[in-house]
């Protein structure tokens, strides 16, 4: 029982894939470490506030669960080590669900006082940016986040570092946090969590975004066309599926990343144009929910403070 | 002289998670032990030179439609690829002849100047029929052979190759058994002597660059 525990999904060379479930421990506690700290920080900070951020708190709880149990379906049994070492196509799947799904969820889910809190930032706006903070702004930055979200797209799909660092546990956690990470900064700039982060206006987030939908046929397109098989683990992995050649699953792997990545960021650009649209009618009414409120409240960090009735 | 600066215990169970995370993720994993060493390649090629170059030996085959197959007969005619496997193999015997099928329909030669032989190591499961329905999925021009479990043994070890082992279960019980076989993909010129030996690993794009020159005989 002992040999079929692993930590982190890795790839195999030449080990049969079969459909019994293997435990991926790492994911346990990396889930149960990412979910522990956020519930053990939002009652702190409940405490502390004597509830007065609750009702917009379950709004990023539930967000940031969801973000969670993505990552966790997608890092788990089968998924995780099927992507790293036996289908292009479903590591690509992968890389999809945490840019697009895991990615922006947990950003959202996360509350503007705990970003706070996080990067360091002091209550009080005259204190100077801190050391967090400053590099924060520097990294999330649109073309900085633009730029490495990119480069780190084409390094991921290089044979070379495919091939070296997917077949152990370590390398395959550091290309998937590496690729977390680079999806968080890359959302940043768009989704503006914070007045404090650089943001982009509504004409800017559509030439953002377009230049995202734009970049990735690169290595989409060395997937889709290559002749053979440009990944050495995928290409000896034993067959999952005997119809399912090693080309024929690289076609589809970059095909995947084009089609569904493309679509995906085309469904959020046309949003956010009609959206853009709406609000530039001189005569429409602006309309604010009530959870909009409470959310811009707290992006703004204008909420009255509780304060602890005096000793008698 | 300052206070020193303290995690929360909050922040020491994030850090103690993360590097009991980081601690576990061992690069020795079970799964990178199965990274074969790189061979040393014969120049110019890109499988391993045979020392020797041992002639094939002699062996009664029966072939996927039931007739006896004289393979020293056929492998005199053109370059032979012999690899030895079995049908039920769950790893790298599909992967070698998947990869060999591929390489020969891009082109870089014709099927029909090449012989690829699958010789089973399993008899006893892999009947004429069952040999012939499992190298129709990769390629209908490739040739499966068959043999008594012991003329198979034995043509194996006469070229200088580990014996098979059949690793069936030692209560006797029937049911699904792994074969132990060798890994490498066996090349013969037109004499019938093995040259070229392209081991386990071997990839479509250096099928394709190989193919053409083993049709040419350019022997190093």
């Amino acid at each position: 029982m002992l040999q079929t525990i692993s930590w982190w999904c890795s790839g195999t060379i030449g080990r049969a894939w079969d459909w019994t479930y293997r435990p991926l421990v790492g994911v346990y506690v990396l889930i149960a470490v990412l979910g522990g700290t956020y519930a053990w920080s939002l009652r702190r900070h409940a405490a502390a506030t004597g509830g007065a951020h609750v009702p917009s708190t379950h709004h990023y709880a539930l967000r940031f669960g969801a973000g969670l149990a993505l990552l966790a379906v997608s890092s788990d049994w089968p998924l995780g080590p099927l992507g790293a070492g036996y289908l292009a196509s479903v590591g690509a799947l992968r890389m999809l669900i945490f840019t697009f799904g895991v990615a922006p969820l947990l950003l959202s889910g996360t509350p503007p006082w705990l970003l706070r809190r996080l990067l360091r930032i002091d209550p009080d706006p005259a204190v100077a940016p801190g050391r967090v903070l400053r590099a924060a702004r520097a990294t999330t930055l649109p073309w900085v986040a633009f730029l490495q979200f990119n480069l780190l797209l084409v390094v991921t799909q290089l044979p070379v570092v495919v091939d070296a660092l997917k077949v152990t546990q370590a390398g395959s956690f550091t290309l998937d946090m590496a690729w977390l990470t680079a999806s968080i900064i890359m959302w940043v700039p768009l989704m503006r969590p914070l007045p404090e982060l650089p943001g982009l206006g509504d004409p800017a987030r559509l030439l953002y975004l377009f230049g995202l939908s734009v970049l990735p046929t690169v290595p989409a397109s060395f997937l889709t066309f290559s002749r053979f098989p440009l990944y050495e683990l995928y290409e000896l992995a034993p067959r999952v599926f005997s119809s399912l050649d090693a080309v024929v699953d690289q076609q589809m792997a970059g095909l995947g990343l084009k089609i569904i990545g493309g679509l995906i960021i085309w469904g959020i650009m046309t949003v956010l144009f009609f959206r853009w649209a709406n609000g530039e009618q001189p005569d429409k009414v602006q309309t604010v929910t009530w959870s909009q409120f409470e959310r811009d409240l707290d992006r703004y960090d204008l909420r009255q403070r509780k304060t602890p009735p005096p000793p008698s | 002289m300052p206070p020193r600066r303290t995690l929360s215990a909050g922040r020491r169970c994030v850090v103690a998670g993360l590097i009991l995370l980081l601690a576990a993720c061992s690069p020795t994993s079970t799964t990178a032990s199965l990274q074969a060493a790189e061979p040393e390649y014969a120049p110019g090629w890109n499988g391993v030179a045979v020392e020797g170059t041992p002639e094939m030996p002699a062996a009664e085959f029966t072939d996927a439609e039931g007739r006896p197959f004289d393979l020293r007969a056929a492998a005199m005619d053109k370059p032979t690829l012999v690899y030895f496997g079995y049908t039920h193999c769950p790893d790298i015997c599909p992967v070698h002849m998947a990869n060999i099928a591929s390489a020969l329909d891009s082109g870089s030669v014709r099927p029909s100047q090449i012989n690829v032989v699958f010789v089973t190591t399993d008899p006893d499961r892999d009947t004429p029929q069952v040999l012939g329905d499992y190298l129709d999925n990769f390629d209908a021009s490739f040739i499966g052979l068959t043999a008594p479990q012991e003329e198979i043994n034995r043509f194996v070890v006469d070229l200088g190759l580990p014996e098979p082992v059949l690793e069936k279960p030692s209560d006797g019980a029937t049911g699904d058994y792994t074969v132990g076989h060798p890994g490498q993909v066996l090349v013969f010129d037109a004499q019938a002597r093995a040259r070229i030996a392209y081991p386990w690993g071997t990839r479509q794009s250096q099928w394709v660059e190989d193919l053409p020159k083993l049709v040419r005989g350019d022997w190093a």
